[in-house]
């Protein structure tokens, strides 16, 4: 189901539901949106914190549906990730919150909320955060975030393209995410359903073994067998994360040792992930990876 | 399980990562003066990465073992990683058909799994270097004890913390946190309806205690345990370092497991700690929360 415009004057939620963040941290999204015609309506427990999650799972989940239940509101950006999401999925109202058809922005944590999104039938938008926006990023990054916001799905042409793996042209929708989200929701009942799709993997500080044991889960339930192209993103400080009782190995490697045989293609580097080059990436629009050339194409609009 | 008897065979075998520096003598040693013999797996000292050995021969030797009728137990020397990876390599199904003893821990959740759900009791053991760190005199006891036959809970060892009280009886399942989570949505699922179910960890951060949990709840896996017996989540605590997050892993494992009022206790000794005892997989046993205890109902023989 497409989603209903964001046009310049409308209000974007500010919403927390996985760990907390301080006020500060929402500074420069606030100049950032407000500079170009938004308006922001900051949910009163998106400041809150409770350990590593902001707020309690009932609190988190009653901003998360009234920020999409508001009329005013016509986006809903996620304050950060770290962890909370999969504590009140399954308590969400997803049906609802699908029809209201305004777009969820977010990453890395909220892959499960993208998750499920998808499985009921909606598209979603894999973005930075207020979060990730609070640290300098490439100049495209805020040029992707506002394209895509504005439903224009043409991937920038200062953005670097990806490094092809295996070569070779695939269609289909967009999914994936931050890989340990991924892999968490196996089993659940807004398990990643790849049959079909681009798979986009990201993820941050696993240890290498780790990534290996991740994609090994995708291998095992046959989920990875289904995708018919992956984009992979960065595995940021994975090389660093050596564990020095396993061992490890570069992650690129790992990456390309476990999927290459699938055969499907595959790209790697592509600009998106926990780092200074994300791209906001349209999740449930029809799309085209060209993997010699590095590239993911929208054949389809998010917008209605 | 067939139980052990003097001159019987321990083939000793590295499903997951490399031995390399582990030193297996004090293992060995404790092996052969309890009167058995010892055989290394073939490529027992091989490296792939950070493997011992590639995929094909992990899988090579742990179904020669499994399957070589002079040996009596098969021994996995140490964790890592590398399980899940061979998984699909190996006839579950006739290795199950086993009467041996098999042993281990941590990786090695994923192969009791397996073998448990198909039929087979297994053990869960320390491995080779627990015993290069010269453990209370119980560590052995209960290991050898198991072998034997005799899984009995040496006096010695600490006893467990309630947290939800309670006794019930049960089979034993369970292992390591990560490796059940990693299971989920796999053929080799957990199914602890009934089940007496043990869970540890090493080195996670609480919030990832936290999120494996949470995953194996929205699968429906715990729900119908019968108890838990939480063992440790060893250096878990010591990574929330952070002044706004100081949370225990005891506090989110009891704010997540607590709520389905199961008999539960924490810091039984089993695991990634320095003194662990051995638990037969697939056995019966009575938890008493409020005593700390597990207590074996049947021998391993069958």
């Amino acid at each position: 189901m497409k989603l209903r415009p964001v046009r310049r004057g409308d209000t974007i939620a500010i919403v927390s539901p996985a760990s907390p963040l301080s006020a500060d941290k929402l500074d420069f999204v606030f100049s950032f949106l407000h500079g170009e015609g938004y308006k922001t309506k900051v949910f009163p427990h998106a400041l809150d914190s409770n350990e590593y999650l902001a707020g309690t799972d009932a609190a988190r989940k009653e901003d998360f549906e009234a920020a999409f239940a508001d009329t005013n509101v016509s986006a809903v950006l996620c304050s950060r990730g770290g962890y909370g999401c999969a504590r009140i999925v399954d308590a969400i109202d997803w049906e609802s919150i699908v029809a209201t058809q305004k777009p969820l922005l977010g990453f890395s944590d909220i892959t499960t909320f993208h998750l499920a999104i998808q499985r009921h039938g909606g598209m979603s938008i894999h973005s930075p955060m207020a979060l990730t926006l609070h640290f300098p990023r490439e100049h495209y990054v805020y040029h992707s975030f506002l394209r895509v916001l504005n439903g224009d799905l043409a991937v920038s042409a200062d953005a670097p393209s990806g490094t092809m793996v295996i070569g070779g042209r695939a269609q289909g929708v967009t999914i994936g995410g931050c890989m340990c989200l991924l892999t968490d929701s196996i089993g659940t009942k807004n398990a990643l359903d790849a049959g079909g799709k681009l798979l986009f993997i990201e993820d941050v500080d696993e240890a290498p073994h780790r990534l290996d044991a991740m994609l090994t889960h995708l291998l095992n339930t046959g989920i990875a067998a289904a995708a018919a192209g992956f984009v992979i993103g960065e595995m940021t400080r994975s090389d660093e994360r050596y564990d020095e009782g396993i061992g490890g190995r570069p992650w690129r490697e790992i990456v390309k040792e476990r999927l290459a045989p699938l055969g499907k293609p595959i790209v790697i580097d592509y600009p998106f992930g926990h780092f200074k080059g994300m791209l906001t990436v349209p999740f449930g629009v029809r799309a085209e990876l060209d993997a010699d050339a590095g590239t993911v194409t929208y054949l389809d609009s998010l917008f209605l | 399980m067939k139980a052990l008897q003097p001159g019987d065979v321990i083939r000793f075998v590295a499903p997951s990562g490399p031995i390399l520096d582990v030193d297996l003598t004090p293992a060995v040693t404790l092996f052969e003066e309890a009167g058995y013999e010892i055989q290394f797996g073939e490529h027992l000292h091989a490296q792939w990465r950070y493997f011992a050995g590639t995929d094909e021969q992990r899988a090579k030797d742990l179904t020669d073992a499994m399957t070589d009728s002079t040996v009596d137990a098969v021994f996995c020397a140490r964790g890592g990683y590398g399980v899940s990876r061979i998984l699909p390599l190996l006839d579950l199904d006739r290795l199950a058909e086993s009467d041996k003893v098999f042993a281990g821990f941590s990786d090695i959740t994923a192969l009791h799994l397996a073998l448990n759900r198909r039929g087979m009791a297994t053990i869960h053991s320390p491995m080779v270097h627990v015993f290069t760190k010269n453990p209370e005199p119980w560590v052995a006891e209960s290991l050898l004890g198991a072998l034997r036959g005799q899984p009995t809970i040496p006096a010695a060892a600490p006893k467990g913390n309630c947290v939800v009280s309670g006794s019930v009886e049960g089979v034993v399942a369970g292992g390591c946190l990560t490796l059940l989570a990693d299971a989920c949505g796999t053929s080799e699922q957990p199914r602890f309806g009934g089940k007496i179910v043990l869970i540890e960890d090493v080195g996670e951060q609480a919030y990832r205690v936290d999120a494996r949990l949470t995953q194996l709840l929205s699968s429906g896996v715990l729900q119908s345990a019968a108890a838990f017996v939480i063992g440790e989540m060893t250096g878990t605590n010591e990574k929330e370092t952070d002044d706004r997050t100081r949370i225990t892993w005891q506090e989110v494992v009891y704010e997540r497991l607590a709520g389905l009022g199961k008999p539960m206790m924490t810091d039984f000794p089993f695991g990634h700690v320095a003194n662990p005892l051995t638990l037969p997989l697939g056995i019966r046993a009575r938890m008493d929360a409020e005593a700390g205890t597990l207590e074996y109902l049947d021998p391993l023989q069958n």
